[in-house]
């Protein structure tokens, strides 16, 4: 693959940061060591008074010994471990003149901006990226999360010191306690992944994105930062359009740069085609990739597949070098404890094995690959915004509402009920299963639904502070990540962020449409079977491979007495009762099944305690 | 509506005509206070402590504020603290407005300002002595804006402006440290100011427009405005804010085909400055073009 013909993005691209406050170099290599499949390619550890700094390099694009990392700036007040990349360095740079650079790569961009414009320099910075920044005049530790929430970054205290790391089994390896966090698990069960600040660990806690969290003479403070961008006032629906088809495809381009092969992940919805349709035009004959499963014809082969027949469909029509894998029933029972080695926190969504094995297959051709994630929570893409809208149209009063069918009778909720109805498995199905009582969640949300704006507006922010960080984001990091793939997210650029936050409503989500204006910004170069597609989740048939003699050998072995010191959390002969229901058919649990299954598993992968 | 709105919209029927006159009354009177009524914040949390931004007005041009604000809230990508200087005649209702619409503001009353700061001028008892007996907006727009901030840069803005597009020339400057003080031109128009001895103000002076006055506190002076008041007979009305800050900044002038008080809104236009005799314009020929954009789900397709 070639590259674009001027100096690449970042030195850095993928990598592990590692640290603590406390002096043990002994730890911090621990802590790099079951990392190391984030940054196979070196690993390095630096003492200072006050921190120690740990950090595990995959070098995409050049592996020059001065951009190894921690690096310290000029003055040495600043010394930093960043995993990620920033797109907009060289701009940056160009405000930076006087600063002895010594690398080419943006981190060091990081510590110019820092040293000339203080912690107003956050905002600044467009790209996927954590770091954290040790400040020897302040004697402050700074460990700071972009604000889209791509990277994931974690901190416990233990010991009375602070420890952190891009994964949480790095904090693990460091002796941070292993107990669950029983609030955590019930939100878990209740959405397949863990929202906000909390993680499946009781001792472990996620910085949020778009936030600094400080620490300094033992005290940790919590700061969000500002991104700067901004978009001009747009005076009608064609300049918005413009400026979205404009934002969209620069930033596509300028997540195309690399020095290794890159490849784009096509599902054959909007987003991933609109990816294609711009990295055709800097790479003609891109890679891109699909999966699909192999089933009988029983088992609705035609429904599974109908994205990866699409993708497959949108290749040709673009032209591209085009992989379209097949996961076999047969061999999900195999790649389930490697998915699960994989998984640094339980996230209870089946398609997570397909992405795994999609990432593993695509590595041999690519080490870089573009997705669409974020354009549906930006842009309006799900099909719940556009009837959230309609109800609020059509005023539908509750208590007439519970005698509508199907879906429609959840028109009667609004705000945070409405949330809950469509995002949380219900109660009644998960408490038999689990010993203790369910936490409330609905408090976890209300903060999202307070702020003002229309019901689709609120869906969509909190579906993009939530389920796309916590889940759709940190699945697509770490299941990459276990493949060394560095997975793009070009609709997550921050332009192309602050531009959809700024376009009203109704240029999104109308009562016919969904996404409009990201569909008209490209219609041009969509191919119609593209845009005339009904909005469909990419799903995996985790229902029909619960129901296999492979797998139900699995599932009996987790599902048993005494399998992890977690199992105890469970009434296991409910959760038995209801496989034995769905293999049998006679009731649907797959989702609580799926969720319990990938908890016990990872429970004992990392010799949880409760 | 109160007289001087009444004014204002008699004029738009008389200067622009019955459409234009009606058109005028739609966006003054039910599109504009939508703002209001809408009650979501129009500002952003100020990431520069290092930063003030000014803005003074009064009753008269509440809403006519809000807008310029919500407008450069949109477009322009470093926050820093945001001062408003009231004239004294915002009424309960109004500040309420303002701390739930910008709740990240400051709010300065000029008319408690003596009382306030006037310690802070004891070296200058001319400007004190100005500040007290000058009774135009003008006094308080130079002195204030100054005197109750210590943030190193600064931005002053006028309350009669909407901005379509990102400032780069502004940001850019700002983030290199402002290295030269700007302000906003008048294009071709030249104001000369006259001085109590009859002479006048010179050429780059008489051309800047006060709409924006961006510089470093190190680069004003207040020994410089006693200096310039001194020269002036401000107790017979002779005095402009703007001749004294580009007097004493001396500042580069704003592109003013970019930041413009004449002519069309094309696509290259950051800001409009509607003054005086224009301001039915703001309304006619502004607020429909931000409306959509920081309204949202208040206006129709």
């Amino acid at each position: 693959m070639a590259s674009t013909g001027w100096r690449a993005l970042s030195w850095v691209d993928m990598c592990a940061i590692n640290g603590t406050t406390k002096k043990d170099p002994e730890i911090v290599g621990r802590m790099n060591a079951v990392t190391a499949h984030r940054g196979p390619e070196g690993s390095r550890i630096l003492e200072l008074p006050g921190v120690t700094f740990g950090f595990n390099r995959l070098a995409v694009i050049d592996l020059d010994e001065r951009s190894m990392q921690p690096l310290m700036s000029a003055s040495g007040r600043y010394t930093i471990v960043c995993n990620g990349e920033l797109y907009n360095y060289r701009e940056l740079k160009g405000d930076l003149d006087g600063y002895p650079f010594k690398t080419e790569g943006d981190t060091e961009v990081i510590l110019a901006g820092l040293e000339r414009f203080g912690i107003a320099f956050l905002g600044r910075l467009n790209g996927m990226f954590d770091f954290a920044l040790w400040d020897a005049h302040e004697h402050e530790l700074v460990l700071v999360r972009d604000p889209a929430g791509v990277k994931p970054l974690y901190y416990a205290m233990h010991g009375g010191e602070l420890f952190f790391s891009t994964e949480m089994r790095a904090l693990i390896e460091a002796g941070v306690p292993r107990t669950v966090d029983q609030e955590s698990l019930g939100h878990y069960l209740r959405f397949m992944y863990v929202p906000k600040e909390r993680t499946m660990f009781a001792a472990i806690k996620k910085v949020l994105p778009g936030h600094a969290l400080s620490y300094k003479n033992k005290t940790i403070i919590h700061r969000p930062y500002h991104s700067s961008f901004v978009t001009d006032i747009l005076h009608s629906y064609a300049d918005a359009v413009a400026a979205v088809r404009s934002r969209v495809s620069d930033a596509i381009e300028r997540q195309l740069v690399s020095d290794r092969p890159v490849g784009v992940y096509l599902s054959g919805g909007i987003d991933s085609s609109v990816v294609v349709s711009q990295a055709v035009r800097v790479h003609p004959n891109i890679n891109t990739y699909s999966i699909g499963f192999e089933l009988e014809e029983s088992e609705d082969s035609q429904k599974f597949n109908a994205d990866a027949n699409l993708a497959r469909e949108t290749a040709k029509y673009f032209s591209t070098k085009h992989h379209d894998f097949r996961l076999r029933s047969t061999d999900v029972a195999e790649l389930f404890p490697k998915m699960i080695a994989a998984l640094d926190a339980p996230i209870g969504n089946a398609t997570t094995l397909a992405q795994f094995y999609l990432a593993e297959q695509t590595k041999p051709t690519a080490t870089v690959v573009l997705s669409g994630e974020g354009g549906d929570e930006l842009f309006g893409g799900y099909e719940r915004y556009r009837l959230a809208h309609l109800a609020a149209w059509a005023r539908v009063p509750r208590a007439l509402s519970r005698f509508l069918p199907g879906r429609l009778r959840y028109l009667g909720f609004s705000g945070v009920e409405r949330y809950l109805q469509l995002m949380a498995v219900k109660d009644s199905v998960l408490q038999p299963m689990y010993r203790t009582a369910l936490p409330d969640s609905r408090s976890l949300f209300e903060e999202d639904f307070s702020e003002a704006g229309e019901i689709v507006d609120q869906l969509m922010r909190v579906d993009e502070r939530n389920w796309l960080v916590d889940e759709a984001l940190l699945r697509a990091d770490l299941m990459s990540m276990a493949a060394s793939v560095e997975q793009r997210v070009p609709f997550l650029d921050l332009e192309v962020r602050a531009l959809a936050h700024a376009l009203p409503r109704s240029y999104k989500v109308t009562g016919r449409n969904t996404k409009r204006i990201l569909k008209d910004a490209f219609r041009d170069v969509l191919p119609g079977i593209v845009l005339n597609q009904p909005k469909r989740g990419w799903f995996s048939p985790g229902a029909k491979w619960l129901r296999r003699p492979e797998f139900v050998a699995l599932t009996r072995e987790v599902f048993s007495d005494g399998y992890t010191e977690a199992s105890a959390l469970f009434n296991l002969d409910a959760v038995r009762a209801y496989e034995s229901a769905h293999r049998a058919r006679t009731a649907y649990h797959y989702t609580e099944l799926w969720a319990t299954l990938v908890f016990l598993a990872w429970a004992r992968r990392h010799r949880c305690t409760v | 509506m109160r007289n001087y709105e009444l004014r204002q919209a008699i004029g738009a029927f008389k200067k622009y005509g019955l459409f234009s006159g009606l058109r005028y009354l739609y966006y003054r009177c039910i599109c504009a206070p939508r703002l209001v009524m809408r009650g979501q914040p129009i500002d952003r949390t100020p990431a520069r402590t290092d930063l003030s931004m000014h803005m003074l007005f009064g009753s008269r041009d509440f809403l006519m504020a809000l807008w310029s604000l919500a407008s450069f809230y949109q477009v322009f990508p470093e926050v820093g603290v945001l001062v408003i200087h009231s004239d004294g005649s915002l009424t309960r209702r109004q500040l309420r407005i303002l701390a739930k619409l910008l709740p990240h503001a400051r709010i300065e009353d000029t008319t408690a300002f003596l009382n306030d700061y006037g310690s802070t001028l004891g070296k200058y008892p001319a400007l004190v002595a100005f500040r007290r007996d000058f009774k135009g907006f003008q006094a308080k727009k130079l002195i204030d804006q100054y005197v109750v901030s210590d943030a190193p840069y600064r931005i002053v803005l006028d309350a009669d402006m909407l901005w379509f597009r990102t400032p780069d020339e502004m940001v850019e400057s700002l983030r290199s440290g402002i290295p030269q003080p700007r302000m906003m031109s008048n294009g071709d128009t030249v104001v000369p100011v006259f001085f109590a001895d009859g002479s006048e103000t010179a050429e780059p002076v008489s051309r800047a427009n006060s709409g924006i006055v961006m510089y470093r506190r190190d680069q004003f002076s207040l020994d410089a405005v006693a200096a310039y008041v001194a020269r002036t007979d401000y107790l017979n009305k002779k005095f402009t804010d703007q001749a004294c800050f580009a007097s004493v900044l001396k500042p580069i002038l704003l592109d003013d085909r970019r930041y413009c008080i004449k002519g069309e809104l094309t696509s290259e236009v950051v800001m409009r400055h509607y003054t005086s005799p224009q301001r039915q314009k703001f309304y006619l020929y502004g607020l429909d073009r931000v409306a959509r954009a920081i309204l949202g789900r208040y206006v129709r397709n």
